[in-house]
């Protein structure tokens, strides 16, 4: 219920709460579920991106981030954790 | 020896059995808003634009529900202070009225009908982690990629980007990077805006060109419609330029309407 929740919360924010808010709410996500990261952070791009408005798409990147940074922490950090 | 597997196989899709579907079916979606976007744009902008407005709504009603809770003392501090700003602001009307007067005797009238389009903006910064605004009005009502955008008061904000049958996406000129031929001054001195980011502006004169903190900023061109204000100007001994910041009159994160020029 956690996951669909903070995925559906940051879903929604990407239409109605300021961008550093919607990456806040993606960043948790990606860690319920580390495929929404990166699939958010096209969402974003996809509805606001046009060329020109950066030098890079700022969204995708750090969807992209979050879901590595997620699924480092999954595979490393917590197997080191239940294995002291 | 007996092999054991893991419950959690797949760090991608997490633990339960139930994640790997909605997680596939989530990017399957955004693969699909992809196509829409490149192939279909209108379909997009069809789907985002009512949660646009709810999301417009919803701003809304936060903003006046906490106003319920300001100050007293500062709410009647408000009013003093706007009952000053409107007795002032009537003083130079009246001034300014009685100039047009006076210009409109000696060369006449020769005001014309403009054709400006008008559209409600649907979401803006903060929204958009960009300095794009995307707006309510598309090709269906004439607007075309490149038309100028005009805020309040008629002052430039940017040119459209995309369009599509009821929507477009209009790139402002504080866009980092995006450099706007301006004047600054009551001289008129020629400068390079440069986009900041979040509606700010800088630009590089010569020390020596005395721009000054309150300096007006204005679009080039018939007019000269004022786009900023000259907010810091870099003082460094060891340089010839000088660095100049500008923040504009209208601020971008509360533009609800624009005009399109045809």
């Amino acid at each position: 219920m956690m996951r669909i929740g903070s995925v559906a919360v940051a879903f929604i924010s990407l239409f109605v709460f300021p961008w550093p808010v919607s990456f806040a709410l993606i960043l948790v996500a990606s860690v319920f579920m580390p495929l929404a990261g990166v699939t958010l952070g096209i969402l974003s791009d996809l509805l606001y991106f046009v060329p020109g408005s950066a030098f890079v798409p700022y969204g995708s990147l750090f969807g992209l981030v979050c879901t590595v940074g997620s699924l480092l922490m999954q595979r490393f950090v917590k197997t080191r954790i239940m294995g002291e | 020896m007996k092999k054991r597997f893991s419950r959690r196989h797949n760090s991608l899709l997490g633990a339960y059995p139930w994640a790997g579907p909605a997680a596939l079916s989530l990017l399957v979606l955004v693969l699909l808003v992809a196509v829409l976007r490149f192939f279909v744009p209108g379909a997009l902008m069809a789907v985002a634009t009512p949660l646009w407005y709810t999301g417009s709504l919803l701003t809304a009603g936060v903003g006046n529900s906490t106003s319920f809770f300001s100050n007293k003392t500062d709410l009647m501090r408000e009013r003093d202070r706007l009952l000053a700003e409107n007795a002032a602001f009537y003083a130079k009307s009246a001034q300014l009225e009685a100039k047009v007067e006076d210009l409109e005797r000696l060369l006449g009238d020769r005001t014309e009908r403009t054709d400006a389009i008008l559209a409600g903006v649907l979401t803006r910064p903060p929204v958009s982690p960009y300095d794009v605004l995307i707006i309510d009005t598309g090709s269906q009502s004439g607007v075309r990629e490149g038309a100028l955008v005009h805020g309040p008061g008629g002052m430039p904000l940017g040119r459209i980007q995309s369009t599509t049958g009821n929507t477009a996406r209009v790139l402002l000129y504080s866009t980092p990077g995006t450099e706007t031929e301006s004047w600054i001054g009551d001289a008129r001195l020629a400068v390079t805006l440069v986009g900041e980011g979040s509606g700010a502006m800088s630009a590089i004169v010569a020390r020596e060109a005395g721009i000054l903190v309150g300096d007006m900023v204005y679009a080039m061109g018939p007019g000269a419609q004022a786009v900023g204000v000259v907010s810091a100007v870099g003082n460094d001994p060891s340089s010839p330029r000088s660095r100049v910041d500008i923040k504009p009159l209208v601020n971008p994160f509360s533009i609800t309407w624009v005009t399109i020029a045809p």
